[in-house]
């Protein structure tokens, strides 16, 4: 626990960065925390598959990529028309020392592990969601991130940009009328088909999967990294590895981070998480993720999200609170929402450019202060699912109440030479 | 119980109360098995509750069903021992399972059992599974590794210990991992042992020891680090910092001197140095290494003092801040961002000294400072660095920090603060402006759109577009004389364009414009009306002869003014087309039209193979139909099969996109043919799709395309055919079928009319609830429609042929309900419209190219207004004189409600669901809920979990009805059951199971759908697929009960016959004995549907 307040702020925004090797930022020496423009940011991609072939497009230059099958590195390297550096395993490319962002692209289980790795080596980190597969290792990356004075940023951006799905408009106008009470306090958001979110079940796992025999050019063992030695198959690899537990959360790990963010930060809840988690769920298999029908979160001060799974109530809202409703397409029970939204001040300006935050060193609006509080949940709900029951949990100390089962999973084993 | 008379009966000697006992303990673990996985939690912990009560051993019997992956299915064990391991138990309970799985780990499991037992004693294991942990450490290292120290006792750390004696290699690495995680001399004294002995000695362990160590903040590191200093200095310093960090974590504050000592000793970078300021002055801040003031401080030390001022609260500025002109800018910088952060209010004198400094950071860094001393105080200071000569960055720190206390009500301040500033100063806040969306200051940003200076000029129009939200679309058109360039034109245009999407029509921003500018302007409209589009501008810049405009249009209504230009001017209007092809507005069905129609004017393969890429967004039945034969084509093949699976999953949110066999068999194809592909994300949705789509939903075609089968001719009304004889009617259809040809044709798949009478073409088949698509055209002036239940009418015509413009689509010969288009959605006259038709009962509702123009109406019957429109009738096309054709003609029929045909009303039987609401039944109203004419029950809703009954009881009748399961579905027709208990046994039941299932492989028979649960096998195969509908037939006469599936008797018994010795499964059914009683749905926590339920009650008297 990080005693003084202070202290993070510090962290923040000094931007000198200490680490095993030496880095402090190109261009953030003796106060100028000016960059010149011409001083283009360089990235290497850690897990080039068909997300972080993505990431090739996103701000700042390519100049290395690392993946443990060869015909990933093949693929990416198609698109890419200049030298770069390509690497197998990871730390050989936190060793190249004119890389400023780390893309992490990985399935989820190896994410904690890596931004670990990539704080203490001196990189800022541009990592995917899910943040990380176990709280633990949450709590560890933003241990990392703030002992090592490092920018982190997740690969979702609802919360500051974009059409926020079905609601059809982005977050910003909902934030506003929330923030100015005009539904009232507390409030319960819904999350179903009906509400406009789609949680895709199907990336529930197979049981009774037949070992496979491992492709030439996949080095497995790098591929599992942290993750129990069980043997191959091609069902729970690439793309499908979404559906294991050992890897991921199932559809709520795909979405939920997503959809769960947003809804954090419209309800105010970027410092804190729910003291309860209920689940309704047929049980959950041991390896496989499976579907559920619904889930609710509750906060201290009784606000709610429902992860409406089998979208039982078609009328729900997508936020109910004392003083009204407000639907998908911004219909309400208050009259000219969209109005109301548009004269009302705007909410604390956020960083959306990571470059800039690289560069002045100051927070992104999606860092891994409230990316790993909105991850919790999606972890919270993994829990209970597992375990087949309710939860109560202590959001300050993030752990669960009178459960040992639940708080022998905040921190989980991690194979062979890894760890967080 | 009759089960255990007769085995004792059946064997003397060679039974023995021990195997009795094991058969019956068999018995029930499979019964408690089989219901794995668990519908909920209710029924995860009953069924744990049952395993518990059955002792270790059953947990040894799960075990060693364990088996290697791959060599068999062993579900339901790992569901049923993970349920034990995570299950909140009492210490008694903890002990039973914990013994039973230390049992079963000693048996003979496969290795990926044993490795799953461990794993799932991690969750719960405790000290009294340390020995079977220790004894599996050879076997599976990690797993056992790690199930020790999750018990994390002192016990368990003993155990680590022991165990890194006793193994080597690899597998030490865990154990080391693992004592990182005790707070205990023991431990941290080998992770010292293995850090001193060096990393050659260890190379496995050397690191994670080392890891470890500091994450313990041991102190007892410091002089081993040190030692690292000569070898590796930066790494040996990073670990010293962080070192330190860890101890203050803790709150160990007397080490960190030290370790600063060594760092500022050994070349310390900036960072490195800053750093261990920062720690020294949190946890000494008087300490000497420190530096106390600015005086006698290098460059460096300055510099980083001044960064770790910032957040060391606990040291006062005063003596820094007294200095602050000697340091660097550099470090004047880092103070004034302290000064700020801590609002120390006494530097204000020092922050203004330094406003004056000559190094722009500085400036910079004293403004934002001054601002969050002084609050709204510091604009007066600030104004002159906004309206005077500063350099830009200047002018715009001083304009952002200025802004933050005024706000949008302050406007005549900002307006006159822009009028006093120079250039830069405009700029900045032109840009501020912009950033707000300020149009409150549209004065303002006015005059810089006309301002002499470029750089104000372009920062003007910069922002034009994000503030032209808030300004009067008149005020925005006098903007357009005073543009001076391209550039400027451009921004006009975009801004209009951000208008026109706050505005709920493009036409509101158009009109105003070509009113404005219509005569004069019309080179200006042609830049500017493309941005916006709509119909009102697409009219005026087609009466001029410029195509430019139309390349760059906007909205879609411009393709069909494009799609002739194809073939004149090529690829320019072929892209344009295309790129309007994704605009929102545009349905699905209008989509398909246009695409259909460029498909025949392309001619490259490429550009084929574009277009069929296109329809990938069109989620409607007609793009389907139309994508599917392309299957077969070699060529196109692979871009078919990527469309075609876009256009059938379902959209973001739903569950179902198209469905159906026909449907479904497409997909198939096109899985084959993507499997070739590359296409990873494809394979995964398809796959799953295809496993749960409905096969219910297919529509039929009424025209094969090749000539008039399924249609004849048009005798008289349907009341006038209801009068005739059926000879006459006989034969005035064969007459009226004789002279079809003379009027109808068919010609290149189409449907063609080119007579000059009112002879309607009718389908020979009568339809009752119905989707109806179907495509139409007419030329000038032409007139048509679309008779429903053989009435009329769905208007076709030329919205144009009369003044008033009234579009197709309406009811047009209703008199008290609505006759006309909710809007005019026609197509140009003289191409392809298409038809969406939907009747239910007496409503219509009619889309057409896409949009609703009808909706819910009802159709009035024109042959006799005092009746309801019949309940069922052909489809017509009606013939006007004037020339039409009709292409792709499919219908799907719609069965909603309790429907009773008439035969069943004849022989007495009654509906038992109303289709709309649970009236007649008790019970469970929560799970069980009626939704699209159907009762389904879906588990979990809150409900009881209990049952649905009849309200009234019967003793002798026949059920019929219609019913669809999911996969692996499970519930129960109850019959004479009373309300409470369980009907299976109070009463009898008849199961309702998906047969399929591979969990219901091994059941007994009498478990099978349609047995008498527990008493009455039934016979298997009859059932459809889960997502097929089938009907079922249930007849219970005195003691004979009679099961019917899908045609099929499965099922017919005398009860009493059958259970004469014994039941079948060996329980007290003493439901067997009732003849009376309610119906019931019994649900098991599967979704289910039911629908069509009519009962023929016989409880009073015999009916043979």
């Amino acid at each position: 626990m990080i005693k003084n307040n202070n202290r993070r702020k510090f962290l923040r925004n000094l931007g000198l960065g200490v680490g095993a090797f030496t880095i402090v930022p190109r261009h953030v020496l003796g106060g100028n925390g000016f960059v010149a423009p011409s001083d283009k940011l360089t990235k290497g991609i850690i897990g080039v598959g068909v997300m972080g072939r993505g990431h090739i497009n996103y701000e700042g230059e390519v100049v290395a990529i690392c993946d443990v099958d060869t015909k990933h590195l093949e693929k990416a390297q198609a698109l890419i028309d200049r030298e770069i550096h390509v690497y197998e395993d990871f730390r050989e490319l936190l060793a190249q020392e004119d890389i400023d962002v780390v893309h992490i692209a990985t399935p989820p289980h190896w994410h904690g592990t890596m931004a670990v790795a990539a704080a203490k080596a001196g990189k800022d980190i541009w990592c995917e969601k899910p943040m990380t597969r176990t709280i633990g290792e949450g709590l560890a990356v933003q241990k990392a991130v703030n002992n090592y004075n490092r920018m982190f940023r997740l690969n979702t951006w609802f919360r500051f940009e974009s059409i926020f799905y079905g609601m059809g408009v982005p977050v910003q106008p909902i934030k506003k009328l929330v923030q100015n009470r005009v539904f009232g306090w507390p409030l319960k958001i819904t999350l179903s088909a009906s509400t406009g979110f789609d949680w895709k079940f199907y990336w529930s796992g197979k049981t009774n999967l037949e070992p496979d025999p491992i492709p030439d050019n996949l080095n497995y063992n790098m591929w599992l990294g942290p993750a129990p030695m069980k043997p191959y198959s091609a069902e729970r690899s690439h793309v499908k590895f979404r559906g294991y537990w050992d890897y991921d959360g199932g559809g709520l790990g795909d979405m939920g981070q997503h959809y769960l963010d947003p809804c954090q930060y419209i309800l105010e809840k970027d410092e804190t998480g729910p003291i309860r988690v209920e689940i309704d769920a047929p049980q959950q298999h041991p390896e496989a993720a499976g579907t559920w029908r619904r889930i609710r979160y509750t906060y201290e001060d009784g606000c709610q999200i429902i992860l409406d799974g089998a979208n039982r109530d078609k009328e729900a809202a997508f936020i109910e609170g004392p003083l009204g409703k407000l639907y998908p397409g911004m219909r309400s029970t208050i009259p000219d929402v969209i109005g109301l939204a548009a004269s009302l001040q705007d909410p604390e300006p956020q960083v959306s450019s990571f470059s800039h935050s690289v560069r002045t060193r100051q927070k992104f609006a999606l860092n891994e202060q409230n990316g790993h509080r909105s991850c919790s949940l999606i972890n919270l709900g993994v829990i209970a699912l597992r375990l087949g029951r309710n939860l109560d949990y202590d959001p300050v100390n993030q752990e669960f109440v009178d459960d040992h089962a639940a708080n022998r999973m905040i921190h989980q084993p991690m194979r062979s030479e890894w760890t967080v | 119980m009759h089960k255990i008379y007769s085995t004792i009966v059946g064997c003397f000697l060679t039974c023995s109360v021990v195997s009795l006992a094991m058969a019956q303990e068999d018995m029930n673990i499979d019964t408690i098995l089989q219901q794995f996985p668990a519908r909920d939690m209710a029924h995860q912990t009953h069924l744990v509750d049952q395993l518990i009560q059955l002792g270790p051993d059953a947990i040894v019997t799960l075990g060693l069903g364990l088996k290697n992956m791959g060599t068999g299915d062993d579900n339901q064990q790992r569901l049923a021992l993970s349920a034990l391991a995570k299950a909140k138990k009492s210490p008694d309970e903890l002990v039973t399972v914990e013994t039973g799985f230390g049992q079963a780990l000693r048996e003979e499991i496969p290795i990926d059992g044993q490795m799953f037992l461990i794993e799932q004693l991690q969750s719960f294991g405790t000290d009294a599974s340390i020995e079977v942990f220790q004894d599996k450490v050879k076997l599976l290292c990690e797993p056992s590794v790690h199930a020790i120290r999750q018990i994390r006792s002192s016990h368990s750390l003993d155990a680590l210990l022991e165990t890194y004696e006793e193994i080597d290699g690899y597998c030490r690495q865990a154990v080391v991992k693992s004592l990182a995680d005790y707070n205990d001399p023991k431990a941290l004294s080998l992770l010292k042992q293995i850090v001193t002995s060096g990393p050659a000695s260890n190379s496995l362990t050397y690191d994670l020891a080392l890891d470890g160590l500091i994450k313990h903040g041991d102190k007892s590191l410091i002089p081993i680090l040190e030692g690292m200093l000569a070898e590796n200095p930066t790494r040996a310093k990073a670990l010293m910092i962080q070192l330190a960090n860890v101890q203050w974590e803790k709150g160990l504050t007397t080490h960190q001197a030290e370790i600063a000592e060594i760092i500022l000793d050994n070349s310390p970078t900036i960072a490195e140095r800053t750093a261990m300021y920062q720690i020294l002055c949190e946890s000494h801040r008087g300490h000497t290494l420190l530096p106390q003031d600015f005086r006698r401080t290098s460059e460096d030390e300055a510099l980083a003092m001044s960064t770790a001022l910032e957040y060391c609260a606990e040291i006062p500025l005063d003596p820094y801040v007294d200095q602050i002109q000697r340091i660097s800018p550099a470090a004047q910088v880092q103070m004034l961002q302290a000064i700020a952060d801590r609002k120390f209010i006494p530097a204000i004198p020092e922050v203004n000294e330094l406003l004056k400094s000559h190094d722009e950071e500085v400036q910079m860094a004293a403004i934002r400072a001054l601002s969050t001393l002084e609050g709204e105080q510091c604009l007066a200071t600030l104004r002159p660095f906004v309206t005077g000569n500063k350099p830009p960055h200047v002018v715009k720190a001083a304009a952002e920090e200025s802004m933050r206390w005024i706000d949008s009500s302050q406007v005549f301040t900002l307006e006159k603060m822009y009028e006093e500033s120079a250039v830069t100063g405009k700029v900045a806040l032109l840009g501020l402006i912009g950033h707000r969306h300020w149009s409150e200051l549209w004065t303002t940003v006015k005059s810089g759109l006309d301002d002499e200076n470029a750089d104000v000029r372009t920062a003007a129009y910069d922002i034009l577009p994000r503030v032209s939200a808030g300004v009067p679309i008149r005020e925005l058109t006098t903007v357009a004389p005073i543009v001076q360039s391209e550039h400027e034109l451009e921004q006009l245009r975009y801004a209009l364009q951000a208008k026109s999407r706050t505005v709920s029509s493009p036409d509101s921003i158009a009109i105003p414009l070509v009113e404005t500018f219509g005569k004069s302007g019309r080179k200006l409209l042609e830049e500017i009306l493309p941005g916006i589009g709509g119909r009102a501008g697409l009219e005026y810049i087609q009466e001029g002869d410029n195509l430019k405009p139309l390349m760059a249009w906007s909205t879609p209504e411009a393709i069909h003014t494009l799609m002739p230009l194809v073939e004149t001017e090529g690829s320019e209007a072929y892209s344009e087309i295309m790129r309007l092809m994704r605009h929102p507005e545009l349905t699905c069905e209008q989509r398909v039209l246009h695409l259909r129609k460029l498909m025949e004017i392309v001619e490259s393969e490429q550009a084929q193979k574009d277009v069929l890429s296109a329809f990938r967004m069109s989620k409607c039945y007609g793009a389907f139909r139309y994508v599917t034969p392309y299957l077969k084509d070699s060529i196109m093949q692979m871009t078919a099969a990527e469309s075609l699976v876009s256009i059938v999953l379902p959209p973001s949110g739903e569950q179902y996109g198209l469905t159906g066999v026909e449907v479904k068999e497409a997909l198939m194809q096109a899985d084959t043919i993507l499997r070739e592909s590359d296409n990873e994300y494809g394979n995964a949705f398809l796959d799953n799709y295809l496993s749960v789509m409905p096969l219910t939903g297919d529509f039929e075609a009424l025209f094969n395309g090749q000539d008039l089968e399924g249609w004849q001719g048009l005798v008289g009304n349907p009341i006038t055919r209801d009068t005739m004889y059926p000879i006459d009617l006989q034969r005035a259809q064969m007459e009226a079928n004789g002279k079809v040809n003379e009027s109808w044709k068919v010609e290149d798949g189409k449907i063609l009319f080119f007579g000059d009478g009112f002879d309607n073409l009718c389908t020979e088949r009568e339809f009752r609830d119905f989707e109806l698509l179907i495509d139409w055209k007419i030329e000038k002036d032409g007139d048509s429609g679309l008779y429903l239940r053989g009435s009329p009418q769905v208007q076709i015509w030329d919205p144009y042929r009369e003044d008033d413009t009234i579009g197709s689509g309406g009811l047009f010969n209703n008199e008290k309900h609505a006759s006309e288009p909710l809007i005019l959605a026609d197509n140009p006259v003289g191409e392809w419209n298409n038809f969406r038709i939907i009747m239910i009962d007496d409503r219509v509702t009619v889309y057409l190219n896409g949009q609703l123009v009808t909706d819910h109406v009802v159709l009035e019957n024109f042959w006799d207004r005092s009746l309801p429109i019949f309940r069922e009738g052909h489809i017509e096309l009606q013939a006007h004189t004037t020339p039409l054709q009709f292409r792709d003609i499919y219908i799907r029929e719609i069965e909603v409600g309790p429907d009773l045909n008439e035969r069943e009303i004849n022989e007495g039987y009654v509906s038992l669901f109303d289709g709309v609401s649970l009236a007649g039944w008790v019970g469970n109203k929560v799970d069980y809920v009626v939704e699209n004419g159907e009762i389904a029950i879906y588990p979990g809703l809150g409900g009881s979990g209990g049952n649905l009954y009849t309200e009234k009881e019967y003793s002798d009748f026949i059920l019929k009805f219609d019913f669809q399961l999911t996969p692996g579905a499970n519930n129960g027709l109850g019959i004479h059951a009373p309300l409470e208990g369980d009907a299976a046994y109070l009463g009898k039941e008849i199961q309702i199971l998906d047969n399929s299932a591979e969990k219901y492989a091994n059941l007994k028979e009498y478990q099978y759908h349609g047995s008498v649960y527990g008493l009455i096998p039934a016979d298997r195969g009859a059932l459809n697929p889960p997502g097929e509908w089938n009907s079922m037939e249930v007849s219970v006469r005195s003691n004979r009960i009679g099961v019917t599936v899908n045609g099929t008797r499965i099922l017919y018994d005398d009860i009493n016959r059958a259970t004469e010795n014994d039941t079948l499964d060996g329980k007290e059914h003493p439901g067997i004995q009732r003849t009376n009683g309610h119906i019931g749905f019994l649900g098991h926590g599967s979704e289910v549907h039911f629908k069509n339920i009519r009962i023929l009650d016989m409880s009073e008297g015999t009916i043979e």
